[in-house]
């Protein structure tokens, strides 16, 4: 499976010029996305699909904080870890520090790349996760997991600001994403998830791409990601199929 | 609750009086008269408007007709919100007839979903009904159902007819009666006073201590500052009950 590198305009990492988009890794990428609710389809030009000389950029080029990351990536570029940063929105830097440890989880495994037809990943990419997190680096500084349990006494400002881990499958014939495990704001909504997926697997504008929890319910695309982590998320996150096709009804 | 079978009927027969106008820049071939209309508070705005689709299209040239929207007092209206929920978090202040203004052009996509169609409609009042099983009895219930079970459900809602839904709709609200209650409480908190969408929380119909939790105290719980004397405005609304504002010292049983 290819990388797939997104701009989305606006803000990129200082060193990142025009001609240079492949490096995608400036973790702000979505921060110049338009506010949350934003249901039409992507306008055409919003998003540039670039493919390519991710890997072979040179460390120099890489936005301050990103290479600040690289650290923790042993055995990946820094563009993957860029990546996985690209959920983060909002407070780019801040939002990179606050996860970094827990960043490396997202790491692609480097054996795994099963082809793109994978019914129900369930296991396979369980035991994919479990390979990822042995492979963290287990920094002292490690702020663990966010309380999965009692999320009750928390602010709503505090909520927006902290990250939850969201575990992507994908589901019958759509294309996996070799990292499946991203630090999500809470206030993201699916419809902003969606826009992500959509980018990341380079899917047409106007495909469809649905969201499924418990792989039972699709949330409309208004709800927030972290009230269903809230509500739906096990282990410290909240694991969420994807499909092109509805899968269950 | 699944007893209450008048409370039920009520909350099934609520109506809204409401006014449809044509915005004052659409273009018309003539003058387009307002329509009048009871609108059901459990269904959804695009479920229940054909008829002022239809009555608003005999005045205005096809190409200057696309998706319709609703807006009232500049908030462009949620179509997957139910009617009773939005006439209480907008609305509920006004007198009535509601006054609702149509729209055929500018669809507001950063505020609005598209619905093209009927189906788009049976999708979320479908996801909503299983991610309300989801916490009430982990999905048992609504997995064990048949299709045309579903297809009941959505069909009563859609005809408004309460027997066929609450046919169906009563295995949802059942559980066994050694369980005291749900598993939790399906319950979203709207507020007109802030962007975030609601607030939903897990939440067990039993307090650790074994007696009932009422509606206040899942407010305390999940959104103190409702019930405040400052709070804003705080509507309930229930999974399958929808839209019922509930006295405070409801038992959630």
């Amino acid at each position: 499976m290819r990388m797939a590198l997104i701009m989305v305009g606006g803000r990129r990492g200082p060193a990142a010029g025009a001609g240079q988009t492949a490096l995608c890794p400036a973790p702000s990428r979505l921060s110049s996305l338009p506010p949350a609710l934003a249901f039409g389809p992507v306008p055409a030009g919003r998003a540039h699909h670039v493919t390519g000389g991710a890997r072979s950029l040179p460390a120099g080029r890489l936005a301050p904080h990103v290479t600040l990351l690289a650290r923790h990536v042993t055995r990946r570029p820094a563009s993957h870890e860029g990546q996985n940063a690209w959920l983060s929105g909002g407070r780019p830097s801040r939002g990179v520090t606050s996860r970094r440890p827990r960043s490396s989880g997202a790491m692609a495994e480097p054996g795994e790349r099963p082809p793109p037809a994978a019914p129900h990943g369930g296991g396979r990419s369980d035991g994919a996760e479990e390979a990822q997190e042995g492979g963290a680096p287990a920094g002292p500084a490690e702020p663990g997991p966010p309380p999965a349990g009692s999320p009750g006494s928390e602010e709503p400002a505090g909520d927006a600001r902290k990250k939850i881990d969201v575990l992507l499958k994908a589901v019958g014939d759509t294309p996996i994403m070799r990292t499946k495990k991203w630090a999500v704001e809470r206030t993201r909504t699916i419809q902003g998830l969606v826009e992500f997926i959509k980018k990341f697997l380079k899917l047409m504008a106007s495909e469809q791409l649905f969201i499924y929890v418990n792989q039972s319910f699709a949330p409309s695309p208004d709800q927030e990601v972290g009230t269903l982590y809230e509500c739906f998320g096990s282990d410290g996150k909240l694991v969420l199929h994807y499909c092109k096709t509805q899968a269950w009804g | 609750m699944t007893d209450d079978k008048d409370v039920l009927r009520d909350v099934w027969f609520g109506r809204i009086p409401t006014c449809f106008t044509l915005y004052q820049d659409e273009i018309t071939e003539r003058e387009a008269e307002p329509y009048y209309l009871l609108l059901p508070r459990i269904s959804y705005l695009t479920l229940v408007t054909d008829k002022v689709k239809k009555h608003f299209q005999k005045v205005m040239r096809q190409e200057e007709v696309s998706e319709i929207w609703f807006e009232y007092e500049g908030t462009p209206l949620k179509w997957h919100y139910p009617i009773g929920l939005l006439f209480d978090l907008h609305a509920s202040n006004t007198a009535l007839p509601w006054s609702i203004t149509v729209h055929f052009k500018n669809f507001p996509e950063k505020d609005l979903l598209h619905c093209h169609s009927k189906d788009v409609i049976e999708a979320h009042f479908m996801a909503c009904i299983k991610e309300a099983d989801a916490l009430k009895h982990k999905s048992q219930v609504i997995n064990e159902m048949q299709k045309k079970d579903h297809k009941q459900l959505w069909m009563g809602l859609q005809n408004d007819k309460f027997e066929q839904f609450w046919a169906i709709n009563r295995k949802l609200m059942e559980y066994p009666p050694e369980d005291n209650g749900f598993r939790y409480i399906p319950f979203r908190i709207y507020q007109a006073t802030t962007e975030r969408p609601f607030i939903q929380k897990l939440f067990r119909p039993i307090a650790s201590g074994g007696q009932l939790h009422t509606l206040g105290d899942l407010l305390k719980d999940v959104c103190p500052s409702a019930i405040t004397p400052k709070g804003g405005d705080c509507w309930f609304l229930m999974h399958c009950t929808h839209c019922s504002v509930f006295p405070q010292n409801l038992s959630l049983r």
